[in-house]
């Protein structure tokens, strides 16, 4: 099966360079999304997640961090080559990104409404103020937001935080781009406000044909929004998989935890177990498998080589495990 | 001296805390480790300890007496006798530069000594009882802050009369509200701590408490105080002593030579410039030893 | 947002009458009889009984505070003692002079302060930022009397540009405003930088960025106001500190403004004037206090809104 990538990236590593030494979030990372389609990236704290993401808008501060290596092939263009000012064209517009943190993402002297118009007056100023603001509305009125008029002319400490993720998406949609980044959208958010931004998000991709890439530690997000997982741990890529061969049958032993680890309500309570240890710090990085020292199938061997990222079919796995399985 | 009574205790204190695990002597180790590391820090400190050693031994490096007088060499360039010149009254000008140093160091430490003594007091009863003793301290601290800086000065020595002694109370005046503020504040979050709590939940001696657990706990902020206080308690000795308000003639004081200089400009510009270069020299050593000194105790404070 | 404002209100006349008391004491705690102290041994003991009269110290010391209270309100301090002028109309005509003086240095600081913080933080790390932090070290250390000085001996002396002394045409202004603002643009810049420093970590910066706003729109128009509010209390202590620093620059360029009063006075010992010039310089300094922190409201919302202290 071949589809058009509308993002590739190939071996992106990204480093931060700190007093206590070289922190290598992202390492050697691959993967692509095509238009239509989520990724749902997966893995616990600090795996390089939102490095990922923040990589791919060129958003990396530097210094500390630096893209020091890879390829990202927007529509077969490389970002990574792009001057500021191209970058800058393509941020908000083609790419936009929900963040992590919805509590704080929005600025605290401008209203609401002035937020929203920025974005818009900046990629489409081809519109009058009367349009823009129209369509500043709409986008308010898309993601739910009650009043629309009012809350136009608000600051974000008079929103709650549920209201301001949505503002943040409502940023982020305002000039429809094809590609969109979510940086755990509904982590901060109760379960009912979380569905319904799930079901915006699905929307978008059904509606506008984008690509999403959707990060989150919760694998129940997961299972509802995402058509491809790709599992992180300690900045390099586990598994890949669809999601329905994720949830069936998980390959990488720290897959296989975290599905241990959903806390799902129709089964045992028994069957959730944690995954004992914790990530690694970078330095304190076994020279082996990242994952070695917490895995129960390691052996000698997992301790002391790093695994390659085998294909499987359409997956891809990184254990010793699978290894002379991929001629299947 | 006073103010290294406070080190003393504070060892006596990290015994105390390295009980409960927390470790006080590292904290000090690593300061000073990452002070070494700021260059700029260590040159300013080397400067300022030669300013020290000459306060010491002014009388042994000035080639001449700063007060003699001679009339008939007044205002002369540099010469081999008078190797920066002589001012009006034919006095050494480079002598009566090195005796500027004693006044401006000893005005910026006592000062800024007796301020923080002032301003620790203060601060702690204020944070530490509460209530309407706080309320007390804070409006008289208002009224404190409700005066410029040089005004201030100038009606306390306007009180007091001029002379070396009363510029150290007016600059202690001047500058114990900062400290009293951060203190105070400081104390406020530390009796939220559990184990202060504790203490004064088991009926512990408000005295001891405030001796051996809050006082001890604020040392960074103190030595970062006094620090950066005594490059302000100079640059005020100089303006007051510039205006006629502070040193009074014959002694050398920067700030008055300036003030005598100025008078001569078009004929020896040099004697205006070299004590404002004196003051620079030491105020800057201390504002960046200073700088340097909290970035490495206290690198929260580094934005207040 | 009424209750910040009654508030600080509320504050700012408890400080005015605690100004008013310490000034008051500032005179009557000079040890011995003040009027003996500002007359000197010019005096013999009738005379002093004559001028104790005259200006009401004979009475007894509340009395003597209700009167000078009385006076303050009505803008009515008496006389000078040497000048016979009224004292009120001495400080007017020197308050003119300094504050355009004030005024036009206040706008060199702010101006040079804030680029040059706002430059250093874009930079930051770089060698520019060393470079203009270095300047800006600099420019605190050096007393402003001292850069008068030279500033006179460059542009005055040497070179024959600007003049020497007084006001009477507008070139009079460059040097003592740049005399006087140096210190203060210094301190701002620092401030202003490090008040940047700590804004563009903040999430919202990012926000910004990914928006596809101009790096230049992000620091002026989403980092500058949120970095403005410790900057703007600086400004408002420094504009107060300027009133007051400026007589030293009146005393380097013979200018006659409320500094030189000031500093007349006190050498004088002019009972009435001195605390006249106290009084109301203080006065000045926490009404412009009072309008910092009232033009908060303007910058953060939270406090519009009546969240914030
Ligand atoms: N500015 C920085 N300096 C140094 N290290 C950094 C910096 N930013 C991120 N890192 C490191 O990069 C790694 C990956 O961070 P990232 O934010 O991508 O984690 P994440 O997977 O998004 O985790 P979370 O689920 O908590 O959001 C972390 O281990 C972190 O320590
Ligand atoms: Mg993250």
């Amino acid at each position: 099966m071949i589809r058009d990538n509308l993002l590739e990236v190939n071996h992106l590593k990204t480093y931060f360079y700190t007093d206590e030494g070289v922190v290598k979030s992202v390492d050697d990372v691959s993967f692509s999304v095509q238009p239509s389609r989520t990724l749902g990236i997966v893995g616990e704290s600090g795996c390089g997640k939102s490095i990922t993401l923040l990589s791919i808008m060129r958003l990396i501060e530097n210094p500390p961090g630096k893209i020091v290596a890879g390829e990202i092939l927007y529509n077969g263009e490389n970002l990574l080559k792009k001057n500021k000012e191209e970058m800058r064209q393509i941020r908000g517009n083609n790419i936009a990104m929900i963040f992590q943190e919805p509590m704080t993402s929005l600025n605290p002297v401008y209203t609401i409404g002035e937020q929203i118009l920025e974005s818009i007056s900046i990629h489409r100023p081809e519109l009058d103020k009367g349009e823009a603001r129209e369509r500043a509305l709409a986008m308010l009125k898309m993601v739910n937001i009650p009043m629309p008029e009012k809350r136009f002319n608000e600051y974000p400490h008079q929103l709650s935080g549920g209201m301001r993720q949505r503002v943040m998406i409502a940023i982020a949609l305002s000039c429809e781009p094809d590609l969109l980044l979510c940086d755990e959208p509904t982590t901060a958010l109760d379960v009912t406000v979380q569905a319904q931004i799930l079901e915006l998000i699905n929307d978008l991709k059904k509606k506008a044909r984008a690509a999403i890439i959707m990060v989150t530690h919760d694998l129940g997000v997961i299972s509802e929004v995402a058509d491809d997982v790709m599992v992180m741990y300690a900045g390099k890529v586990v598994e890949f998989a669809t999601v329905d061969q994720i949830f069936a049958q998980p390959m990488h032993p720290y897959t296989c935890g975290l599905i241990n680890c959903i806390p799902s309500l129709d089964k045992e309570v028994e069957r959730l177990s944690t995954i004992p240890g914790m990530v690694p710090s970078f330095n304190e990085m076994p020279k082996g498998c990242a994952f070695a020292p917490r895995c129960s199938r390691a052996t000698q061997r997992c301790k002391e080589n790093m695994p390659e990222l085998i294909d499987i079919g359409e997956r891809k796995v990184r254990c010793f495990l699978y290894e002379g399985k991929d001629t299947e | 001296m006073k103010f290294f009574s406070f080190f003393y205790r504070k060892n006596k204190y990290i015994e105390d805390v390295a009980e409960q695990g927390i470790e006080y002597t590292s904290y000090y180790q690593d300061s000073f480790r990452r002070l070494k590391k700021n260059n700029a820090a260590m040159i300013c400190l080397s400067v300022l300890a030669l300013m020290v050693l000459i306060v010491i031994f002014a009388p042994w490096i000035s080639p001449q007496d700063p007060n003699a007088q001679s009339l008939k060499d007044a205002l002369r360039g540099p010469s081999a006798q008078y190797f920066l010149g002589t001012d009006e009254y034919g006095r050494d000008i480079l002598s009566r530069i090195i005796y500027g140093t004693r006044i401006s160091l000893s005005v910026g430490i006592i000062s800024q000594v007796l301020a923080t003594a002032i301003g620790v007091t203060m601060g702690v009863l204020a944070g530490y009882y509460g209530g309407y003793i706080d309320s007390l301290i804070s409006r008289v601290m208002e009224i404190f802050a409700a005066f410029p800086e040089l005004i201030f000065a100038m009606g306390i020595m306007y009180v007091l009369g001029p002379g070396v002694s009363n510029i150290f109370i007016a600059l202690a005046l001047l500058s114990w509200v900062s400290t009293a503020r951060l203190i105070r504040g400081q104390v406020l979050q530390l009796k939220q701590k559990e184990y202060v709590e504790a203490c004064i939940a088991s009926g512990g001696a408000s005295f001891q408490i405030i001796v051996r657990h809050l006082v001890p706990n604020c040392i960074s902020t103190i030595i970062i105080m006094v620090t950066l206080g005594i490059p302000g308690a100079i640059m005020s000795e100089a303006a007051l002593s510039f205006l006629g308000l502070g040193v009074q003639p014959p002694t050398a004081s920067w700030g008055s030579m300036i003030s005598a200089a100025q008078s001569y400009i078009s004929l020896i510009p040099l004697y205006s410039v070299l004590p404002g270069l004196a003051i620079i020299i030491v105020v800057i050593s201390f504002n960046i030893f200073g700088d340097g000194l909290r970035d490495a105790l206290d690198p929260k404070l580094k934005n207040q | 947002m009424l209750l910040y404002i009654a508030k600080r209100l509320c504050q700012t006349v408890f400080v005015l009458v605690g100004i008013t008391f310490a000034t008051f004491c500032l005179i009557n705690i000079v040890p011995g009889d003040p009027v003996q102290v500002m007359l000197e041994k010019r005096a013999d003991p009738e005379m002093i009984q004559q001028v104790r009269h005259e200006l009401g110290t004979d009475k007894p010391l509340p009395e003597q505070y209700i009167n000078f209270v009385e006076g303050a309100v009505k803008f009515d301090l008496g006389k000078s003692y040497f000048s016979k002028e009224p004292v009120m109309s001495m400080l007017l005509r020197g308050f003119l002079v300094t504050a355009k003086l004030a005024a036009i240095s206040f706008l060199f600081a702010v101006t040079i302060g804030i680029s040059c913080g706002m430059l250093a933080a874009i930079k930051r790390g770089k060698p520019t930022d060393s470079f203009l932090m270095m300047i800006a070290i600099l420019g605190m250390s050096a007393p402003s009397f001292w850069i008068a000085i030279i500033l006179q001996i460059i542009f005055g002396l040497k070179l024959n540009l600007l003049p020497l002394s007084g006001l009477d045409q507008p070139l009079c202004y460059i040097l003592p405003s740049i005399a006087l603002g140096t210190r203060y643009a210094a301190s701002i810049a620092r401030i202003t930088r490090t008040s940047m420093l700590d804004v563009i970590k903040q999430d919202y910066i990012r926000t910004a960025r990914a928006k596809g706003v101009k790096e230049s729109m992000v620091f002026i128009k989403h980092a500058l106001k949120n970095a403005l509010i410790p900057i703007v209390t600086l400004l408002g202590t420094q504009l107060g500190n300027m009133l007051a620093g400026s007589m030293l620059i009146e005393k380097v360029f013979s200018i006659s403004g409320i500094g030189k009063l000031a500093v007349d006075s006190m050498t004088n010992r002019d009972l009435p004037l001195v605390q006249g010039t106290v009084l109301y310089i203080a006065v000045i300094f926490v009404v412009i206090n009072l309008i910092v922190d009232l033009s908060y409201a303007l910058i953060d919302p939270k406090i519009r809104y009546g969240k914030g202290a």
